[in-house]
């Protein structure tokens, strides 16, 4: 089975490269085509959040900022527990043509490995989490 | 690449998944937390040799955990470990950077020629269950509230 750890897209836009970063990295830009809301606090490090009319959120964590050709962030990978560790890096490129902009959109990290250190971590909290119930049982039992 | 374990991991979560009664037998153990084959046949329209059938398998995939229960019944608890190399591939699948990407064209068009239109939200994210009704569904250019019923993650 190919597992895809990379996703990478290029794509060119006809419009110069301030115009493209203003969409990437302002709450005004993000939330037009990405999100339906969205802020951002656009510094490494910087926390930026969107939102759709689902219900759906995704939070950021603004990694890289070189106005106007790198902007990088990290997000959590959908379906994991909410305080899973692992994030996926996204990466957007701006390369100036002409009087346009090679837009290249990479994502990298699906692939992170369930590693042995993990996998015990976790399964340490689920027998953790078993393991308090019985004993908030027990304590109850006693106090009754 | 991926370890082979990993991949081992992947292949069986997907075979159990694959089968209608054994996503009932995990949907149980989801929601209603450890049973005994017992108890899930009490739950299920499944004989219960048919679910300790589908439960010795899954505890082979390493999907549930038997742990000694009540009465020296064997008890099953979901174990979502292997799951979680599953959806790390599902959620590179259901990455919709090409929708995304369109949408951004378009708002950068329709910002250069000043027209305003309302946008069409391709977000589908994440969730293959949305991408699935989208395609099936409507393909309208209009604000329905068409992921209304999105499911939250987590």
């Amino acid at each position: 089975m190919a597992f895809p750890d990379r996703i990478e897209r290029t794509v060119d836009i006809a419009h110069p490269p301030a115009k493209v970063w203003a969409a990437l990295t302002t709450a005004e830009g993000l939330s037009a085509w990405f999100g339906q809301e969205a802020s951002i606090d656009l510094r490494p490090g910087g926390s930026g959040r969107m939102r759709w009319d689902s219900g759906f959120s995704a939070e950021m964590r603004v990694e890289r900022v070189e106005e106007p050709t790198v902007f990088g962030f990290t997000w959590h990978i959908f379906g994991l527990p909410e305080d899973d560790p692992r994030r996926t890096y996204v990466e957007f490129t701006l390369e100036p043509t002409g009087a346009g902009t090679r837009l290249t959109v990479v994502e990298t990290g699906f692939a992170q490995l369930t590693e042995d250190a993990h996998r015990s971590a976790y399964d340490g909290n689920t027998k953790g989490w078993a393991s308090e119930l019985g004993e908030l049982v027990e304590y109850l039992d006693a106090a009754a | 690449m991926l370890q082979p374990d990993v991949e081992a991991a992947a292949e069986k979560v997907f075979a159990a998944l694959a089968d209608p009664t054994r996503r009932a037998i995990l949907s149980a153990l989801a929601s209603g937390g450890p049973a005994t084959a017992t108890d899930l046949a009490g739950r299920l329209p499944i004989t219960r040799q048919a679910i300790a059938k589908h439960l010795a398998l899954l505890t082979e995939a390493g999907l549930v955990l038997a742990e000694p229960g009540e009465r020296r019944r064997v008890r099953y608890r979901l174990r979502s470990a292997p799951m979680q190399v599953a959806q790390q591939f599902l959620a590179a699948l259901a990455r919709d950077w090409d929708g995304q990407l369109g949408a951004l064209k378009d708002y950068l068009d329709q910002q250069a020629s000043g027209s305003v239109q309302e946008r069409d939200n391709r977000w589908l994210t994440y969730s293959p269950g949305a991408r699935a009704r989208r395609r099936s569904c409507c393909r309208r250019r209009s604000g329905s509230p068409r992921h209304a019923g999105q499911p939250r993650p987590g």
